[in-house]
């Protein structure tokens, strides 16, 4: 499976392969390219790390701030991370069940999802390809 | 959560519905849904355990965290402190909370330590003081080589201890600062104590008086029952495991896994080969005749001159190790009153109970411990010691402890024993300590030339591919002492106002004061 971003949202969310992702992390890959699926989570992992190790952004030491733009930070983590979930589910929760391990990965998403809605941490749309799942963990 | 099955089979309708043609083998199964080979059923296990260890140590964290807030909340209600004075000490309390947020994220390595004088030795690795390099804060690390542990089937054995130490927080157990691992080395730092251990006083002092004796077994008898409490079996205890701090109060350890007792290499023992393989020697015209029995003093000597070696090696001894344990029947948290026991009579006699130059004829000894079993004349010990000695060194379902610590302590040996207190009074032994890094207290070791200091660093648990790393998932753990706030002044004086005024020995077990100032002459008599 190949990812790539359309501009728009479309409204048949149930059908993940009308959703493509491309990966661009601005740093070492300036320009997006269609990667794998396993490629892309690699990669938004090692980006994640380096978030998450980079002290200018989560502070290890006592007393030193937040940057201003952390929020935006995190946002952009979680919204990439969702995109983790939507494929997992989409294309590979079969695989998952076979495997007996979907109680462990709806455990982390129901997490997932209850963090991110208490935090305001991604918008709306972004979580249109997994709507009816959500809705179950969350009903409005 | 069901919802996702149904919402999933809710999709699968619904791509039907769009009247798409899927294309399936003949089989009828997508090929997608070969078997799982065994290098992705290794991952997804490893995945799964990651998860369960990540949310149960997440809910402990905030139980923790709840349990601090109370505690302190009570502290503060009974004290007398002014309302400002309080507020002053729940500001700084949660000061220290958010750092130790933050300390969770900074991925601990052996870079963070100078590195100082190595204590014990073994064949899985080494312990020995460090210092942090950020705090000064002086600690006792424990490496323990993967490669090894994974050779020996010793995996389980040092997660079990890890986690131990994780979630029992008791003053008689060795504190565990923090762990973590990279692609070499597993770490535990830990509390530094630096009165040394039971065994390096043993080959000091020979033996220990009654009372020096009734204290120290005592405080082995809270310890045991403290991680018995959370269904913990030691397994392992031995004089070298039973540490003491700077004031000679002991603490339990395990930093005998250095020495691993490899006795699956054993041949199978069983109480029926053991007697009829009892060794036997002849003299000259023919008739058969034992072994002549050493003097009690020279046993004492030889396990004194063979201790001394056992000390630098990297084996360990059977000598306090239950019968059971040896037999491979299975054995419960009985084993470690065995081991008590065995050393106990050590304590007082002066070697342990079943000592052989050979480790297999101990092994034997032991299994068969009915036969073996003895006390010598020249000991002198009281009825009372002898018989809670017999009553530990015995069959399962006649030892004292099987149902409970209640019933050793109830022993007519410890009459007079206050549990509650034997923590706070004065020690019965007081070890000399000039400083935090004195080490004059253990056995000295030789650096080897193979003492490069590594400095793998682990990256994330995923990229830990290969299958050695896969089984130390989840051995990462920091404990909120490690944040060490020189500012929560409210909390040191609090914890001031709580501390009694610490009895003596004498008081404790009723000495008399010429008894006392035998002891003490004796003891000035040994440094000369």
């Amino acid at each position: 499976i190949y990812w790539s971003r359309h501009n728009k949202v479309t409204t048949e969310t149930w059908n993940l392969c009308r959703y493509e992702y491309r990966w661009a992390d601005g740093v070492q890959i300036k320009k997006p390219i269609e990667v794998s699926a396993p490629k892309y989570v690699e990669f938004l992992m090692d980006w994640i790390e380096g978030q998450l190790d980079d002290e200018s952004i989560f502070p290890q030491k006592l007393g030193t701030p937040f940057p201003p733009n952390f929020k935006e930070v995190v946002k952009t983590i979680f919204k990439r991370l969702f995109r983790v979930y939507a494929h997992i589910y989409h294309s590979s929760f079969q695989k998952i069940v076979s495997l007996k391990e979907e109680a462990h990965l709806n455990t982390c998403f129901k997490h997932f999802i209850l963090f991110t809605t208490e935090f305001g941490l991604i918008d709306k749309k972004e979580l249109a390809p997994l709507q009816e799942l959500i809705e179950s963990i969350i009903p409005y | 959560m069901d919802s996702a099955r149904s919402w999933f089979t809710k999709l699968q309708t619904r791509e039907k519905s769009i009247g798409k043609k899927k294309e399936l083998p003949p089989n009828g199964k997508e090929g997608t849904d070969e078997a799982p080979s065994s290098a992705t059923k290794q991952r997804v296990a490893a995945a799964k355990q990651y998860i369960e260890k990540h949310y149960k140590e997440q809910m402990k964290n905030l139980q923790d965290r709840k349990e601090r807030r109370c505690s302190l909340e009570k502290k503060l209600a009974d004290a007398n402190v002014s309302e400002e004075e309080q507020h002053n000490i729940v500001k700084q309390f949660e000061k220290k909370e958010t750092e130790y947020m933050r300390m969770q994220r900074h991925k601990m390595s052996v870079d963070d330590f100078d590195l100082l004088t190595m204590i014990g030795k073994g064949a899985f690795g080494e312990v020995r003081v460090c210092r942090e390099k950020n705090t000064g804060n002086v600690y006792a690390m424990k490496k323990l080589r993967k490669s090894e542990m994974l050779r020996r089937g010793q995996v389980e054995h040092v997660k079990a201890e890890r986690n131990l130490l994780a979630e029992v927080d008791h003053h008689c157990i060795v504190k565990l600062y923090c762990s973590f691992q990279d692609s070499e080395y597993l770490y535990l730092i830990m509390e530094y104590l630096p009165g040394g251990d039971m065994m390096t006083l043993l080959m000091r002092k020979d033996t220990l008086t009654e009372d020096e004796a009734r204290f120290y077994v005592g405080e082995t008898v809270l310890a045991i029952e403290a991680i018995h409490r959370h269904n913990y079996i030691h397994r392992d205890i031995k004089p070298d495991n039973l540490l003491l701090d700077r004031h000679g109060h002991l603490r339990l350890s395990d930093f005998g896994l250095c020495k691993p007792l490899d006795y699956s290499n054993f041949p199978d023992l069983n109480e029926k080969d053991v007697t009829s393989t009892k060794p036997q020697s002849t003299n000259g015209d023919g008739r058969q005749q034992s072994m002549p029995k050493r003097t009690q003093q020279e046993q004492l000597e030889h396990w004194q001159k063979n201790r001394r070696t056992l000390a630098y090696s990297t084996v360990g001894t059977p000598d306090y190790i239950a019968p059971e344990v040896l037999l491979k029947k299975g054995y419960g948290m009985e084993c470690d009153w065995w081991s008590l026991g065995a050393i106990m009579y050590e304590m007082l006699v002066g070697y342990p109970p079943f000592y052989s130059d050979e480790p297999m004829t101990t092994c034997r000894k032991i299994v068969n411990w009915r036969t073996h079993l003895k006390f010598p004349e020249e000991a002198r010990l009281m009825t009372d010691a002898k018989d809670l000695i017999s009553k530990l060194l015995c069959n399962v379902d006649q030892r004292l402890g099987t149902k409970g610590a209640e019933e050793i302590k109830e022993h007519s040996w410890f009459s007079g024993v206050e549990w509650d207190k034997l923590y706070e009074i004065e020690a019965a032994y007081q070890p000399q300590v000039t400083d935090e890094l004195d080490t004059q207290n253990f056995e000295k070791f030789e650096e080897s030339s193979d003492n490069i200091q590594c400095s793998a660093k682990a990256g994330p648990w995923r990229k830990m591919l290969s299958s050695k790393d896969l089984n130390f998932v989840g051995y990462t753990y920091k404990n909120f002492e490690l944040v060490n706030d020189p500012e929560v002044l409210g909390m040191a004086e609090l914890k001031k106002k709580e501390k009694a005024k610490r009895p003596s020995a004498k008081s404790l077990f009723g000495i008399p004061s010429r008894a006392l100032a035998v002891l003490c002459s004796s003891s000035i008599r040994r440094h000369i």
